[in-house]
């Protein structure tokens, strides 16, 4: 297995140890940035129309308008630490293509869920723009989504230990 | 008639809640304002002077807290609709929503024009200021035609409905129907462009219960096939051609036939009465029902056309029950009497 990856990251468009590394770490951010700006752009599409109405409403519905910001935090974490726990100039190919891997359910996860939980955000926002009470509730529903991200944190951070 | 697919749809989410997210937000937080059936029932419970006063609670109240007569209760009315239709008119620039939900009351003041026309019936006031355009640049068309005062769709509807007049005959209600049918087409014309599948379902359901309308009603009033065929609108999930046909079938094939069908559930009351015996306004309020369940499958857009469309029609069918319990306390009537003539699905949904 090792070999035969070795041989990919050898052969597969020529690229060494550290360019894996950083092509896992930049799609991580890429993948976490682009679902987080989409979901925060959702909610906040929405938020501004309550806010034409309430302009109170604004700080029972900033968390809502920022859940979404997180998953692009993770994209940045994974990246940096990419760069802190590897020494990408001397890792071998190999190691480089794992990083790639182990950085794919950040990148992909938080992509999906960012967009998903400004979705969701601008549900739980018609709840909060009826009744102000209601955030609490409001903030459960986004935050589920938001578990899914954290796992996918969890486990690339975890894979770096394995090949670590 | 061209539905995407799902997947196509659902890559369209993004730009759909770019272009209805702030409508749609503002349409939330005016929900809450809606009225809910605990506040119809002590609508119901007072007279008319502590109705105006629960709406005084609302966003009926400036429209209303000096009304004292029936008169005063429908211009009030009238400018709380034209409000909203201003603020829908705001919010959705650029879209086909405002088209949509103004459709009605265009083709309302074009056949209100028409008959003026024709039949020397129209009333000048029974013309409304909810339409997107002016009944006077509908009245100054008609007197000068092709002097490009409409827009070229609506010069059409005037030439077409003028060619049909001739047609099958200068009557007020094949005026009335085919007007009808022409204004179901371009709403679902609209609802296509606006390529929102719940809102083309719903415009469809609306053609099949129009069609059913016409049958069931033409069936009391000794209307033939030919006359089906003329009116019937295209577009519902019903075969016009078929339902023409049926129209003319023995009573029994044609309860049998609908009871079996989509829509028997809607029809069952109406159709087990004696033909005889029923009642236009149990076929109105079973088709209302209908239409407004139906619309409740709305909810499951959060931002998109399908919210806004919603929110105008509850506020359309709220203004109507508000009216029906006003003059109904004007009129001294009692609560029971007046609950008799509301539905309970003009409150489903949010209440």
């Amino acid at each position: 297995m090792v070999n035969a990856l070795a041989v990919i990251g050898k052969s597969w468009g020529g690229l060494t140890g550290q360019q894996w590394g950083v092509l896992g770490a930049a799609l991580a951010f890429i993948g976490g940035g682009m679902g987080s700006a989409m979901g925060i752009t959702y909610i906040s599409n929405v938020a501004s129309g309550i806010l034409v109405e309430d302009p109170e409403k604004f700080g029972t519905l900033l968390p809502l308008i920022a859940i979404p910001g997180t998953q692009g935090i993770y994209g940045l974490i994974t990246g940096i630490l990419v760069t802190i726990m590897f020494d990408l100039k001397t890792i071998p190919g190999q190691t480089g293509i794992m990083i790639f891997f182990a950085c794919l359910p950040v990148a992909f996860v938080c992509f999906i869920s960012a967009v998903f939980q400004g979705l969701t955000a601008a549900s739980a926002a018609g709840m909060v723009a009826r009744r102000t009470e209601e955030l609490g509730k409001a903030l459960v529903l986004p935050a589920l989504v938001e578990t899914y991200a954290v796992f996918a944190l969890i486990l690339t951070i975890y894979l770096f230990t394995v090949i670590k | 008639m061209n539905i995407e697919p799902d997947m196509t749809r659902a890559m369209k989410t993004f730009s759909r809640v770019t272009r209805y997210g702030h409508p749609a937000g503002r349409i939330m937080y005016r929900e809450g304002s809606q009225l809910n059936w605990q506040r119809i029932e002590r609508l119901l419970e007072s007279d008319f002077g502590g109705c105006i006063g629960i709406l005084r609670e609302t966003s009926y109240g400036p429209y209303l807290e000096t009304a004292t007569v029936s008169r005063e209760v429908e211009v009030g009315l009238q400018k709380f609709l034209r409000d909203e239709y201003e603020f829908i008119d705001d919010v959705c620039a650029g879209t086909r929503v405002a088209e949509y939900l103004h459709l009605k009351y265009d083709f309302l003041n074009l056949k209100t024009v028409l008959k003026e026309n024709y039949f020397n019936t129209g009333n000048p006031d029974m013309g409304t200021d909810l339409g997107s355009i002016d009944i006077e640049r509908i009245r100054s068309s008609l007197e000068k035609p092709h002097a490009g005062s409409l827009p070229d769709y609506w010069e059409g509807v005037i030439q077409d409905i003028k060619r049909k007049l001739i047609e099958y005959g200068e009557e007020p209600h094949i005026l009335d129907a085919y007007s009808d049918k022409l204004y179901l087409e371009r709403r679902l014309e609209t609802a296509d462009a606006e390529r929102s599948r719940h809102l083309v379902n719903f415009s469809r359901a609306g053609i099949d219960v129009a069609n059913l309308k016409i049958i069931i009603r033409g069936r009391w009033v000794n209307r033939g096939g030919d006359y089906f065929r003329k009116v019937l609108a295209e577009g519902g999930r019903l075969d016009p051609k078929l339902l023409a046909d049926l129209g003319t079938e023995p009573r029994e094939r044609l309860i049998t036939t609908m009871l079996a069908g989509k829509y028997g559930r809607m029809l069952s009351k109406v159709l087990r009465a004696d033909e005889k015996k029923a009642r236009l306004d149990e076929l109105d309020r079973a088709t209302d029902l209908y239409l407004l369940e139906e619309m409740e499958r709305f909810k499951r857009v959060t931002v998109g056309p399908e919210r806004i469309i919603k929110y105008m029609i509850r506020r359309e069918v709220e203004v109507g029950l508000i009216r029906i319990i006003l003059m109904g306390k004007l009129h001294k009537l009692s609560a029971a009497s007046i609950e008799e003539r509301l539905t309970p699905a003009y409150l489903s949904g949010e209440a």
